[in-house]
């Protein structure tokens, strides 16, 4: 053959070649026999390629540190390389040692994003310098400022807002949002709001983060293993998640645990990444989690799979409870108290029926008991699982009682796995299996995926998992519920707080963006009658939303809350209307249509803060340049994935971009300038802000002096030898000098080290950190009997806050979703986290979206598709009474055909006519995470709740655009 | 025959399709010069089209009689994909962000779709791909110029970039379509095993920096390393397409781990495997059925016994050891060819053959790095 008939085209090359045809000159001539040995002329190419090499990797000693410190929690050690003060690329440091050598070690942790970074922070999309808004708010009329000017026009808001009398801190919000989660820079924009006394919210809340069923369970959200914990587990279930696409740095553990005999069972609506190397794959209907998970309490009751010793020892299943209340027997309701004091604390004790003495006995280890252990043989104490009895109380009053797990065993009736198949899409064999999968062998972890919480009853999801859990007696070296550990880390307080001086003015993250939103519209215009009562117990929706204004309105401007003398009782929430926002794309992440909107309206000032143009810094008024994670200096532990603290140091030289700043720099800097503005001979008089003792001891801010304490220059902090603040350097060398967790790291050991340290044995929080082996929670619990920080001390099975025994889950039990079931809208939008970005962070980058489609894509189901007339490409309309959006149809075999799935984090500019996906994504309050006031059910950062993301239901069609 | 042959061992059970080698490699390699639309290492989604789009059907190869089949230069626009760009500077000024090339192909526009019916029996996997480095490659026999070689050293195969003159033919003659044309040089290029990195003691981007820890690096001929063991001592792992006739030097441990499929009512059917064994012939040849049942074997072993060296090379305890780059085999060559040897960036990967013991440094895994 010929090689001229060999060499073929396809399509437009030929055309191509055929005109460059004068191109193929030879223009020296060579002849070598055999190219596959002996090759004569290798260096001309080799050096070329060595060239580009030694330019990308620069020279070893000027290479920084880095991670990314966005919302993935991965926290992963990277080397930075240089050439000439400008950042080439990155590569793991992949240094971390091996804590034991049969277990794979942590190496080289990243990931598909992170190791992009070096592309995206030299992008186009760069916010350079300090702008003002001069047109339209969104308009994109931009004028360029200079830091004085910015600074100056900032503090003089803040100095209007703060000193206005009818306003104050009550209507002014300093918040970081997730583009900033880290130990060192972080710390300033918190400083600076707690400081002000500004108004921020619970991220994890808004971003419907917040394990709240777990915290109902064990007084604790953030709980589980370091991820080589998976390497030797029995099971390992991962319950709506998803860990190749959203735990990438740890997704290895899960495989080599199964290579090491673990049975891996991944349980999402999807066929996904996990799916497809699994044991299992259970394929449920969205949204029905917490009822699989009842069939599996079911048939672990039924098939006495579970462990009555330790539920009668470590959980309050023992506790007994009135059957005709659903009210737990308090002790108040069986002895008088001498005082006040100790009636406050007899409502918080419970009682159980004793085996040795055929009689009622007083449970010690409970939250409000004075003795502190679960050790009840030491008072001959054995609890009974099962039974009624007849007491009398206080009042001689005979009263019908029962244990917490007779009424567990009566909630779960109603789901057998038959009862509950076509809810959830699960046949009963396999639900049998599942739960003989977690109940029968030695070790079993079950991560929960951050996607049960965004469905309105994922909240009973998770608190129905941590159950079984419960029932199977999973703790510390058995294993458990792995949402997301977080260590110990003490001393941080020294960044961002004032030892109690100054305090938080937290609301709640999804309370706030609901009422600043206007969320009870969209509520109102969305969900039917007939949706509340299927997801509420039978309610209806105008007495939800009464209720649901009830609770609002005592937690307006935290009136309740600072009435109260035993703790929190509502979820507190204010409409600022002067922002100074850093890194959180609000305008993207919120649901409906009216957020951005309603936030225009309210809202009379807003600065924002961030490296890149997100859709939120579109409409600010002021824009800040910030710097972007490899030109700072930084630190950061959290979370509790692996035992390691990364540490983040510039590259040498480094090239300066624009005029950003690092925010410790910006915010001193802005602290400077309001001290600045205070101090003006026309503004002292004013410059002292009156606050509730609550949150400013002294009762009010000082203007006058707000630089000194920000950077703890003024005579207090000078005198008691606080860290001086003012930089990121400092604040890190501050972190490091206050951490005992830290210890004995110092900034230099940690770059010899390959940019990170590992933590001390002090960072252990409910086990013990051992040097050699994988942490998992809760075992101080198990061997050492220490009560958990729940109302009982122990795991909770009974929550009997009236609204819960309303709702009928007093104990666990499984309710629909509030998703509408109307045959238009057939299809439910899941929108998980990406593989190809972290929430709305490098969602637009180029590198990463020639991966992709370069547009928004939603999965569709193949038949689906085919029966709709769409073709895989085709731009479709999704679509709802709220709104419309348009993507192009993936047309994929791993997509259900009742739901479409889209991963989340596009900014509605990527989105054509500028609609973002959350245009058909309704906002709904849940009763229970609006609950508060109950034992460990306290608003505060372990008790808000959820804003959801799943309640869509859509249709599509192909696009006539 | 090159002296020694480098080689790569792939595990697709632990792939999880994440794609950081392929962005590692663009950031290596191919962000520049004419390469922005090449992607040296890929990941693809099968079954799936693939990247370039159809390459399995795209030709190339030799026939089995040796002599080198026709094939097809792949057309950007179709079948690798327009690197299309955005309006970035525009989004400050309220512009919706639009790619300047409507996107209609790309490396991975396939991604997790798969085939079968949901949920019963659909599937899919992920293959990586890089430049075979083959021992018989097709793009070299294809060159008219005969402007590629394989490095007597390691069998790395380059273009030679003083002698190329951009014919393309070598892009018909590789069956797998790894070697791409240069439009700004008009020259072609591709994947270069990173061999600047392994000659300074990193393992290539792509292998060093996967995060699903599935890639092995080192010399076919050291019975110490993992891709010696895995290859030819356990015979595990299998080429891509080797009826194509290149003998290939990367290899796979086929796919042998997916959930069971379901029956109509939903049930599980025990036993059974989502991925059908003929499309793991199709890609793996006859042996691959034989490499499924040593895997599971080994993986029932493991459970029963807690032993399994074979599962324990898999599961790669740590990741340093997972690259034997032989450093002083290189310097060998270095000063045989009257260049002075330079010491290594990174100590930790430098064991092989010729490298056992290193007397300047140590080689303790996690003991590299930091001048500091």
């Amino acid at each position: 053959m010929k090689r001229r008939d060999f060499l073929k085209f396809s399509g437009a090359t030929a055309t191509l070649v055929a005109s460059q045809g004068s191109l193929f000159a030879k223009t020296d001539v060579k002849s070598f026999e055999n190219g596959k040995e002996g090759y004569g002329n290798t260096t001309y190419t080799e050096n070329m390629y060595r060239n580009e090499f030694s330019f990308t990797y620069g020279k070893k000693e000027e290479h920084g540190f880095a991670y990314h410190c966005v919302n993935c929690q991965g926290n992963c050690a990277w080397e930075v390389w240089s050439h000439n003060g400008v950042v080439t690329r990155e590569n793991q440091s992949a240094r971390y040692p091996s804590i034991n050598p049969l277990i794979p070690d942590f190496n080289p942790r990243g990931c598909n994003k992170g190791v992009q970074h070096s592309q995206v922070m030299y992008e186009k999309d760069r916010i350079l310098y300090p702008m003002e808004r001069v047109g339209e708010r969104g308009e994109g009329k931009w004028k360029r400022i200079s830091w004085d000017e910015a600074g100056t026009k900032i503090a003089e808001k803040l100095f209007e807002v703060l000193t206005d009398k009818d306003r104050g801190p009550d209507k002014l919000m300093v918040h970081a949002g997730t583009g900033l989660l880290t130990e060192g820079r972080r710390g300033a924009p918190l400083r600076f709001s707690t400081q002000l006394g500004a108004v921020r919210i619970y991220p994890s809340s808004y971003l419907g983060d917040m394990f709240s069923g777990a915290a109902v369970a064990y007084g604790e959200g953030n709980l589980g293993c370091t991820y080589d914990f998976m390497y030797s587990v029995n099971t390992a279930i991962f319950w709506g998640g998803n860990p190749s696409v959203s735990r990438i740095p740890d997704a290895h553990f899960v495989w080599e645990g199964k290579y090491n005999g673990a049975k891996v069972i991944v349980i999402t609506p999807e066929y996904n990444a996990s799916a497809k190397s699994a044991d299992l794959w259970i394929p449920i209907k969205a949204g029905s989690d917490n009822i699989l998970a009842m069939s599996v309490i079911h048939t672990i009751l039924k098939e006495k799979m579970y462990k009555p010793e330790f539920l009668k020892i470590y959980t309050d299943l023992p506790f007994l409870v009135d059957l005709e209340t659903k009210r737990m027997i308090r002790r108040s309701e069986m002895e008088h108290a001498h005082n006040d004091e100790d009636h406050h604390k007899f409502e918080e004790q419970f009682y159980c029926w004793n085996e040795s003495t055929g009689n009622i006995a007083l449970m010690p280890g409970t939250e409000s008991h004075d003795i502190k252990t679960l050790r009840l043989s030491d008072f001959g104490i054995k609890p009974v699982l099962e039974g009624e009895w007849t007491i009398k109380d206080i009042n001689g009053k005979e009263r019908k009682v029962t244990t917490a797990f007779e009424m567990l065993k009566k909630n779960a009736e109603n789901f057998s796995p038959e009862a509950t198949q076509k809810l959830t899409g699960v046949h009963p064999d396999v639900t049998r299996t599942l739960a003989r999968d977690i109940a029968l062998p030695k070790v079993v972890e079950i991560t929960t995926g951050f996607s049960l919480n965004k469905y309105f009853n994922g909240i009973l999801s998770i608190w129905n998992i941590a159950s079984i859990m419960g029932l199977t007696g999973r703790m510390g070296p058995y294993g458990g519920l792995n949402t997301e550990n977080e260590f110990q880390l003490s001393g941080l307080g020294a960044l961002s707080g004032f030892n109690g001086k100054y305090n938080p003015r937290f609301g709640s993250g999804f309370v706030g963006e609901y009422v600043f939103g206007d969320g009870a519209k969209t509520f109102d215009k969305y969900f039917s009658d007939e949706d509340v009562k299927r997801a509420q117990n039978g309610m209806s929706k105008k007495e939800h939303m009464e209720i649901i204004e009830e609770l609002l309105s005592q937690g307006k401007h935290d009136a309740k809350n600072m009435e109260s003398h035993s703790g929190n009782m509502s979820k507190p929430w204010w409409i600022p209307d002067t922002a100074l926002i850093v890194a959180d794309s609000r305008f993207r992440r919120n649901k409906g249509s009216d957020y951005r909107k309603a936030f225009m309206q309210k809202t009379k000032f807003f600065a924002y803060v961030d490296y890149r143009m997100s859709e939120t810094a579109v409409f600010a008024d002021i824009l800040l340049p910030a710097k972007s994670h490899y030109e700072v200096y930084d630190i950061r532990s959290s979370p509790g994935y692996h035992r390691f603290t990364n540490l983040a140091k510039p590259i040498a030289n480094m090239k300066p971009i624009g005029e950003a700043m690092d925010e410790w720099s910006m915010f001193t800097f802005l602290a400077k300038k309001l001290q600045e503005v205070a101090t003006r001979p026309e503004n002292i008089e004013k410059a002292k802000i009156p606050d509730h003792k609550k949150f400013a001891k002294p009762g009010f801010h000082d203007l006058t002096i707000f630089y000194d304490e920000f950077t703890n220059t003024d005579e207090e902090s000078e005198s008691a030898g606080d860290v001086l603040l003012g930089t990121d350097k400092m604040a890190v060398e501050a972190a490091l000098e206050k951490c005992e967790q830290y210890e004995p790291w110092t900034m230099e050991k940690m770059y010899d080290a390959g940019g990170f340290l590992q933590l001390n044995e002090k960072a252990a929080q409910t086990s013990p950190l051992y040097s050699d082996r994988p942490y998992n929670s809760n075992e101080d619990h198990l061997y050492k009997m220490k009560p958990l920080h729940t109302i009982s001390g122990r795991q909770t099975f009974y929550v009997d806050h009236p609204l819960w025994i309303r709702m009928g889950a007093h104990t666990n039990t499984g309710m629909e979703g509030i998703r509408p079931q109307r045959i238009e809208y057939p299809f439910v939008m899941m929108t998980p986290h990406a593989r190809w970005s972290i929430h709305s962070n490098y969602k637009a980058s180029r590198t990463l979206q020639r991966l992709q489609r370069g547009v928004p894509y939603i999965q569709v189901n193949p038949i689906v598709a085919k029966q709709k007339g769409i073709a895989d490409g085709d731009t479709i309309r999704i679509y709802n009474v709220l709104g419309e959006f348009y993507a192009m149809a993936k047309v994929s075999s791993a997509c259900p055909p009742d739901g479409v799935v889209l991963e989340h984090g596009w900014e509605p500019y990527m989105y054509k006519f500028n609609k973002g996906h959350n245009e058909v994504v309704p906002t709904a309050l849940n009763l229970l995470e609006m609950a508060d006031g109950w034992g460990h059910l306290k608003f505060g950062g372990l008790w808000d709740g959820n804003q959801y993301a799943y309640d869509g239901a859509v249709n599509f069609e192909k696009a006539k655009i | 025959m090159s002296k020694r042959q480098l080689a790569m061992v792939m595990d697709l059970n632990k792939c999880i399709g994440c794609q950081t080698c392929t962005v590692a490699c663009k950031t290596q390699w191919t962000n520049r010069n004419g390469r922005e639309y090449m992607y040296w290492n890929n990941v693809e989604t099968y079954p799936g089209k693939g990247y370039p789009k159809n390459w399995m059907e795209l030709g190339g190869g030799f026939d089995a009689s040796g002599d080198l089949l026709e094939g097809v230069v792949p057309n950007l626009e179709a079948d690798y994909g327009v690197p299309w760009d955005y309006n970035y500077e525009s989004l400050a000024l309220g512009e919706t962000m639009t790619p300047n090339v409507e996107p209609t192909w790309g490396p991975n526009w396939d991604e997790d779709v798969g085939a079968g019916a949901f949920p019963n029996d659909n599937y899919f996997f992920y293959i990586p791909r890089i430049c075979n480095h083959c021992t018989n490659p097709g793009c070299l026999s294809a060159c008219p110029r005969d402007a590629i070689f394989k490095r007597d050293q390691d069998g790395v195969v380059l273009v030679d970039l003083d002698r190329c003159q951009g014919y393309r033919f070598c892009i018909a003659g590789c069956p797998y379509k790894k070697i791409y044309f240069n439009p700004k040089i008009s020259k072609s290029e591709k994947c270069i095993l990173c061999f600047p990195r392994i000659e300074k003691g990193l393992p290539p981007a792509c292998a060093q920096q996967c995060v699903g820890r599935i890639r092995f690096v080192g010399f076919l001929d050291d019975e110490d390393s993992q891709v010696h063991k895995l290859v030819n001592k356990y015979k595990v792992a299998l080429p891509l397409r080797s009826d194509y006739g290149t003998q290939p030097n990367v290899y796979y441990i086929p796919p042998t781990e997916a959930p069971a499929k379901f029956d109509a009512e939903g049930r599980i059917i025990e036993g059974s495997n989502r991925i059908p064994a003929e499309e793991l012939e199709k890609l793996f040849g006859k042996e691959v059925h034989g490499v499924v049942k040593t895997i599971k074997s080994e993986i029932e072993k493991r459970k029963a016994t807690g032993k399994s060296e074979i599962l324990d090379l898999l599961i790669a305890y740590q990741h340093s050891e997972m690259f034997r780059l032989d450093n002083n085999y290189y310097n060998g060559i270095a000063k045989s060819k009257g260049l002075s040897a330079v010491a290594p960036v990174d100590t930790r990967y430098v064991k092989g053959l010729n490298t056992k013991t290193v007397s300047h440094f140590s080689t303790h895994a996690n003991t590299g790095g930091g001048h500091h």
